[in-house]
């Protein structure tokens, strides 16, 4: 069992992802591990590079969230100014924030999970995906396609172009907004909002057919963290950070991003690339914390407009205290749309959202910045040390997915157990130990641009070491 | 008549960009031309190919000797594959009849490339076809009116 670890080298930038399944000696799962077998290095080959050079290529990490990448970079690039960066660029971050959220979670909803959430989990695999949807439900795919298209529109608005956009720089961003981009953006605002709520509602219709998925996958108490403002509302880009535990109750608050090192220790095992972060006060692994959407919905006080707020409430009704199941992930994706787009048209109506001043000018001024915001996935860390001249002597990045790392290795376990019993792997049970992942929406599904078929290895460990099965697709 | 092109392709990898290429000036020779460029072919595309009346896909192709043209009427395909960046122009077409009900007429016009490594400009015998090439798309076009 000396081989365990996959690494190929072809997938490298792509993602790929293991999982071991333990059994013990009557055949019942013990234990069960989620790996990523992907390395990137950003952290170590950034080393020697200029700080303003980093938002371009720290963009690069992801074709799906390229702009949360752009923002934290940009604001650990500010911190390293010194500056306060001008009003409108601030509110025209925020914006092309929102709206990646969107684009994002539309990928996330509607082209990898909905054959799963309506076509059933043991649909036969060839149908598991965007393009069965559009045979089967036309209508709820086409929403799926032009939610995204609408986000990716805002971005292209925003930034000049949908992937990899360069607009965001130190001290502000490149570029303010036009008034025709923004007339554009509100044109297509009013078919976003009613996609938005008819998901919602045909969601909300459907859960009552996914009553086990939400008891077993990732189904247990844990820490919670998000940004959030001052007085608590939903806040993606601005905020400071909150920490609740599984009954809602805040265990510290309006922590400075700036300070996350203090708060969060993050450690890595021996099989995999992903790093196992925690909250340092409850200690490895008793620190577990979840983060992205279902965090941010249990974090926050509401979302802080009118729409969200009325979905929130009703979200809520699913725990006491906190909602714990991760499979509620989707279910706070559709709510997260929703108060998106509301929020995206509050900004577009700002009398300041067309200033022309959206840059401010500076020498660096200090040798250590921290950029924070909250990704799709979660919250988004970039840490830069520079020398005197500017240079980059060392970079963390602590990304959404990893912090849920001890959690979907958590969520795995259980899914497994639930599912799978005896020696053999079953039918369904590798879509649904995906599935169980995939209400995560770990950037590794993205990064490997598969839908329906995450690459995923699952292995069978007998109590002895030995392989008993072995099921494989990518 | 509203003429979709889709171009496919990136100008980064040398023959790569023929597609690219084909559209520029493919306006004077099919009225009501209206170019989208991309690299990969996406779900997005759907609704784009669905409010066509016909619709040309534009593309360098690997296979043929450098600067040999193919042109070729396409049918909506149902997509059997689950990933969505690699559609193909079938398969657009498929999602569109799928989603929206329809799928125009379609046809693919190729041109082999010779260099593929990173770098900009086209090799001569893919410069030298692009008239060709454009001329076989102006065909394909009118014989989309029934």
């Amino acid at each position: 069992m000396a081989q365990r670890i996959v690494i190929d080298p072809v997938t490298r930038i792509e993602g790929h992802a293991k999982i071991t399944i333990h059994l013990d000696d009557a055949g019942e799962v013990q234990d069960a591990r989620f790996h990523v077998t992907e390395f990137r290095g950003f952290e170590k080959f950034c080393e020697g590079r200029s700080f303003r050079e980093m938002p371009v290529i720290t963009a690069r990490i992801c074709g799906i969230c390229p702009i949360s990448h752009l923002l934290a970079s940009a604001k650990a690039t500010d911190a390293l100014l010194a500056v306060e960066i001008p009003e409108t660029a601030r509110k025209l971050r925020k914006l092309v924030n929102l709206a990646q959220l969107v684009q994002s979670h539309a990928l996330s909803f509607f082209h990898l999970s909905s054959p799963d959430l309506f076509l059933g989990y043991d649909a036969a695999p060839a149908r598991r995906n965007l393009l069965a949807m559009a045979e089967e439900k036309p209508e709820l795919a086409r929403d799926g396609i032009r939610l995204r298209k609408w986000g990716q529109e805002v971005i292209e608005a925003l930034a000049g172009r949908r992937i990899h956009p360069q607009w965001a720089v130190p001290g502000g961003v490149a570029s303010p907004l036009s008034a025709e981009g923004r007339d554009r953006i509100l044109a297509g605002l009013p078919e976003a909002l009613a996609i938005a709520q008819r998901t919602l509602r045909a969601w909300k219709r459907a859960l009552a057919d996914h009553q086990e998925e939400a008891r077993t996958f990732g189904n247990f108490p844990s820490l919670f963290m998000a940004m959030v403002a001052e007085d608590g509302t939903l806040e993606y880009t601005d905020g400071k950070l909150r920490f609740v535990d599984e009954t809602g109750e805040i265990l510290r608050d309006q922590i400075d991003p700036a300070q996350y090192d203090h708060w969060i220790g993050e450690t890595t095992e021996p099989d995999s690339y992903l790093k196992s972060p925690y909250f340092r006060p409850r200690g490895y692994p008793g620190g577990m914390y979840r983060v992205g959407p279902l965090a941010r919905l249990n974090v926050a006080k509401r979302c802080g407009t009118p729409l969200a707020d009325v979905e929130l409430a009703e979200f809520r009704q699913l725990g006491r205290g906190a909602v714990l199941s991760s499979f509620h992930y989707h279910y706070a994706r559709l709510v997260e749309i929703l108060h998106a787009v509301e929020k995206i048209r509050d900004l577009l109506e700002d009398a300041d959202i067309l200033g022309e001043d959206v840059e401010a000018v500076a020498m660096r001024n200090r040798l250590r910045g921290v950029g924070c915001c909250e990704a799709p996935r979660g919250t988004l860390f970039h840490d830069y040390e520079v020398v005197r001249g500017g240079i980059l002597k060392r970079v963390n990045l602590l990304i959404a997915t990893g912090q849920n790392n001890l959690a979907m290795n958590r969520a795995v376990a259980q899914v497994a157990s639930h599912f799978v019993s005896g020696k053999t792997i079953q039918e369904g049970m590798l879509n649904r130990v995906e599935a169980g992942i995939r209400a995560f929406d770990p950037c590794l599904s993205c990064s490997t641009h598969a839908s329906g078929r995450m690459p995923l290895r699952v292995e069978l460990v007998a109590a002895d070491g030995a392989l008993l099965d072995v099921a494989e697709r990518g | 008549m509203r003429i979709l092109a889709l171009a496919l392709g990136t100008p980064l990898r040398g023959d790569d960009g023929a597609g690219l290429a084909l559209a520029r000036g493919l306006d004077a020779l099919v009225a009501g031309l209206e170019v989208i460029e991309a690299q990969e072919l996406l779900p997005e595309h759907a609704d784009a190919v669905a409010g066509a009346d016909g619709v040309l896909f534009l593309d360098a192709s690997v296979a043929g000797a450098p600067g040999e043209v193919q042109a070729a009427r396409l049918l909506p395909r149902t997509a059997r594959a689950a990933v969505i960046h690699a559609l193909t122009p079938e398969e657009v077409l498929g999602l569109a009849r799928a989603l929206h009900g329809r799928a125009p007429p379609a046809a693919m016009v190729t041109v082999a490339g010779r260099d593929f490594a990173f770098g900009e400009g086209l090799s001569p015998e893919v410069e030298a076809a692009l008239p060709l090439a454009r001329e076989r798309a102006r065909e394909m076009v009118l014989g989309f009116t029934p």
